[in-house]
């Protein structure tokens, strides 16, 4: 026997297998291909020069985790599937005289073949594509340089030792299941387990259970604080609830019709109900795991879009002014800061305008009805402690009449108040022990607003002098014990300095880093906060742009993995419905009634899945714009625009996939 | 008039590419009566199959004619074809054909059920031939929780629950052992007796020696005929045995 008969014979069985295998080998090199690109773009040197990167660095770092742990469950999926498809072969295989071992080296040598080309291809295709992409990726993040083509030999040798080992533990699982098995077992490999499926009731109220309790949590969370952490737990609740619906209540469903016979004897049911309860056995796993990478692109694509395309919109609302720098106040300081903001304005050559100053003091209070304490009480609970947490700004009446350009007047134990909360109605507060009355509710404020992010709600008192602010600032922080809920604000009363720029854009950003830097150094010693809008958006761009990269790089491998499985279903379908097909026209069906009854199922299956799709995204709205308001995302319509668009495209996309699908599905049927 | 009348009868099979040409049937003319069990015994490659696929309106004739009562099958439109099937012809296949998607119960309903028979006429007609063919309590298994002979009653039931004019089988026994097809034979034989018109095609001597009247056919003809007169099961086993050796052996005595 010739020392090549075996990887001849392996090859022959891959071409053979080709309508199964040349999709298993694209998957493979698409894999491959997107680790190493996500991987070799977040080691690029040329990243780490930039500003921001480092916030992008770590995104494609976790999304590069994200994709090697998809593959490998992915490709692990997939096989299982090709392998149950070919056991009739090496039955047969088996049967004609070769061994178990012989069958083994045919294995090895075509996952050989699979790993060479997915790892040859896949390299080459991502260093090829990583260039395109990284430059795509620095045209997203609103960067322009030139960056030379590179390959990263440590991320090859990553990507050839994780997929190494990806299509090792394949094959020896395959191996396993080779020598498990008997021949008359391989043989009928591909009919096992016809048996009609059994529903659990117990499976079906747990799928109903977590479902609904994980809608629950989505639709009546409240705030985004308790949105993040109980996000994890929804998704994980809805994704148990809709395997077991899937594999268990649809069945139980199904047998529920079957036993009205009025219902199920009708020409029009008889055949769908029963071929569904088959069918949903068989694929209930298959099409839970389509729906939930579904929900995946739709949550994952339409929340990174929504965040790219809002940016502008968060960044002004975060931001009204272009500068603001708040240091600790007295007399000096406030001479000092005018004079270092004068001093780079002129050397950068920009112009500020706009300038608003005004002392205030700030800080974090824990609300309880109408009073305000530095503490978290014990008893709160503390997973929704945050929500009663507010920033409280005080300012005297005198800046506030000077920026507002009003001449208001209040007397002793009097305040304005302003609420970024517009259900606020208290009509007196307690700060430490003094009691103010609300005289005024104000509609704006015209101070900038840097709110921490945690934090939702702003609260502006104004009181009648700086006196005032600095009894309430002694009665509040002024025991030796006092810690801050968040440590970032002065303990002092503050000076704050606002003001818009005028100049060119790269003026505006030299003088922001060099005022900046100036102010950190010149205060070091004291509280100092120092905010530029043109600085923080190059932050939002890296971060946000980063999102949308990754969003989209994630969406693309999870549609792909989709469409896979789409395929893959429709071919397995495709061959045990052919039998079928065929013994409905000898019984008396015509060629159109079984055609029609076939695609009618179809359609009922693929399409319950794009519903419920559909619906755990809605379902997940909400829980999406509250996290998103943490972002600073404070419009509700763009939101939902961005989701309803992504959704169109995906339906469109997946009437494709589909159609294309089904005409291997059909052909399959009649052949 | 006879029940079934089929007239010159011929089928030329054509390769896809137009090159050869194969001549399944030449000219196969006989008529079967009402009530009458007839079997159709042939060497592989003889026609058989091809036969009763034009009988079953599966396939159409290059040119003749099959008069079901009187009416050419041949003619019936490509739409109304399946119906006919449902309503007039009752099957059994060599391999059950059973869906594995329906209970036996559900097996046996569905041609009623594409006719849009009622729930409760079912259930009625379904009892008195469960009992007959002895299958009233499997009804509620599956077709692979369930042996070979079985399976075949159930198929047999199938075919018989719409009243059909003429019940077509192919093989029946083609994979039972032998007490299962003896069981199935005496069955068919029963049915026949209560005016049921059966046609049956097979190779097996055993089984053809329970019709009322064997034809063999051979290179696309009806070569010869058997009937039975007053022989018994023996004795009709003999003489198809004999006549099958005279066939094989190229015999030209018609």
């Amino acid at each position: 026997m010739s020392r090549l008969f075996y990887p001849k014979l392996a090859a022959v069985n891959l071409r053979k297998n080709a309508r199964t295998y040349f999709p298993y080998l694209l998957t493979c090199i698409f894999s491959v291909a997107a680790f190493y690109i996500m991987g070799s773009i977040g080691q690029n040197p040329g990243l780490s020069s930039l500003r921001g990167a480092d916030t992008v660095s770590m995104m494609l770092f976790f999304g590069t985790i994200v994709i090697g742990i998809f593959s490998l469950i992915f490709l692990f999926y997939t096989n299982s599937f090709l392998i149950k498809r070919r056991k009739k072969e090496l039955g047969l295989y088996n049967i004609l005289g070769m061994e178990k071992k012989h069958i083994a080296r045919v294995l090895t040598f075509e996952m050989l073949i699979v790993a060479v080309i997915s790892l040859t291809l896949g390299l080459l295709g991502g260093m090829l594509l990583s260039k395109l992409l990284f430059l795509l990726l620095l045209n997203v993040l609103g960067i322009q340089t030139s960056i030379a083509f590179m390959v990263s030999v440590p991320m090859i040798v990553t990507t050839i030792l994780l997929f190494g080992g990806i299509f090792l533990l394949t094959l020896l699982s395959n191996l396993l299941q080779v020598k498990l098995s008997n021949p008359i077992n391989l043989l009928k490999g591909g009919q096992t387990g016809e048996k009609e499926p059994r529903s659990s009731i117990i499976l079906t109220i747990l799928g109903v259970l977590s479902m609904g309790g994980g809608y629950w949590i989505a639709l009546t969370v409240k705030d985004p604080v308790t949105a993040l952490s109980l996000f994890f737990l929804a998704v994980i609740l809805v994704i148990i609830g809709t395997y077991c619906l899937f594999t268990s209540g649809s069945i139980a469903v199904l047998k529920l019709l079957r036993k009205n016979k009025r219902f199920y004897y009708k020409r029009k049911n008889f055949i769908p109900v029963s071929g569904m309860i088959y069918r949903m056995k068989q694929n209930a796993v298959g099409l839970a795991n389509i729906c939930i990478l579904s929900t995946m692109v739709l949550v994952t694509v339409s929340t990174t879009v929504s965040l790219f395309v809002g940016q502008q919109d968060i960044l002004d609302s975060r931001y009204p002014r272009d500068y603001a720098i708040s240091v600790t106040d007295s007399e000096e300081n406030r001479q000092k800061v005018d004079e270092l903001m004068h001093k780079h304005a002129d050397d950068a050559g920009v112009n500020p305008v706009g300038v608003v100053r005004y002392r205030s003091f700030k800080l974090a209070l824990y609300q309880q009805e109408n009073s305000f304490l530095t503490d978290i009480p014990s008893d709160a609970q503390t997973s929704s402690a945050l929500q009663h947490v507010v920033a409280v700004t005080f300012v005297p009446l005198e800046d506030y009449n000077q920026v507002a350009n009003t001449s208001l007047a209040l007397n002793d134990g009097e305040a304005m108040v302003y609420s970024s909360n517009l259900d606020f109605n208290l009509t007196s507060m307690t700060f430490g022990g003094k009691t103010v009355q609300v005289k005024e509710k104000l509609t704006a404020m015209p101070f900038a607003q840097f709110t921490p992010e945690m934090v939702s709600d702003n609260l502006y008192v104004v009181v009648k002098d700086l006196d005032t602010v600095k009894s309430i600032r002694d009665a509040l922080v002024g025991k030796p014990d006092y810690i801050p809920l968040f440590t970032i604000y002065n303990r002092d009363v503050a000076y704050n300095l606002e003001f818009d720029l005028n100049g060119r854009d790269n003026a505006i950003i030299g003088f922001a880093q060099s005022l900046e830097q100036d102010i950190r150094t010149t205060f070091k010693d004291t509280t100092r906060n120092v905010d530029s809008y043109h600085l923080k958006q190059d932050e939002f761009k890296s971060l946000y742009g980063g999102f949308f990269f990754l969003g989209i790089f994630l969406g693309l491998l999870f549609l792909m993995a989709t469409v896979l499985i789409i395929y893959y279903k429709q071919i397995s379908e495709g061959y045990d419905d052919h039998d079928r097909f065929d013994i409905m026209q000898k019984v008396g069906m015509s060629r159109q009634e079984v055609k029609q009854s076939i695609r009618r199922q179809i359609l009922m299956v693929f399409f319950l899945l794009l519903v419920v799709a559909a619906i755990h995204l809605a379902a997940a709205m909400p829980v999406i714009l509250k996290l998103l308001l943490m972002f600073g995302m404070t419009k509700t319509w763009l939101v939902l625009t961005c989701a309803g668009v992504t959704l169109l495209m995906f339906v469109v996309f997946y009437l494709l996939i589909y159609s294309l699908t089904a005409k291997a599905y059909y052909r399959l049927v009649q052949r | 008039m006879s029940l079934l009348e089929v007239r010159s009868v011929k089928k030329v099979y054509t390769t896809r590419f137009g090159g050869n040409q194969v001549q399944a049937l030449s000219n196969v003319s006989f008529s079967v009566e009402e009530g009458e069990y007839v079997a159709i015994m042939g060497e592989s490659g003889s026609g058989k199959t091809t036969l009763l696929n034009i009988l079953a309106s599966l396939d159409k004739p290059t040119s003749g004619e099959v008069l079901l009562n009187g009416k050419n099958i041949v003619n019936i439109r490509e739409k109304d074809l399946s119906a006919f099937r449902r309503e007039h012809l009752g099957f059994v296949f060599q391999d059950f054909n059973l869906l594995d998607t329906f209970s036996l119960k559900d097996n046996i309903f569905l041609p009623l059920v594409l006719s849009g028979t009622p729930h409760r006429e079912m259930e009625q007609r379904l009892s008195p031939l469960a009992k007959k063919l002895s299958i009233a309590d499997i009804l509620e298994k599956y077709p692979y929780e369930v042996s070979g002979g079985q399976k075949q009653r159930v198929a047999a039931a199938r075919a018989l629950i719409t009243n059909p004019q003429l019940v077509l089988a192919d093989e029946p026994t083609g994979a039972l052992d032998s007490k299962a097809s003896a069981h199935l034979l005496r069955l068919f034989e029963e049915v026949n007796h209560d005016g049921q018109t059966i046609l049956m095609v097979t190779h097996s001597i055993g089984a053809a020696s329970h019709a009322g009247r064997v034809l063999f056919i051979k290179d696309g003809e009806v070569f010869h005929q058997i009937y039975r007169g007053g022989m018994s099961d023996d004795q009709m086993y003999q003489s198809i045995s004999d006549a099958l050796t005279v066939i094989t052996t190229g015999g030209e005595s018609r």
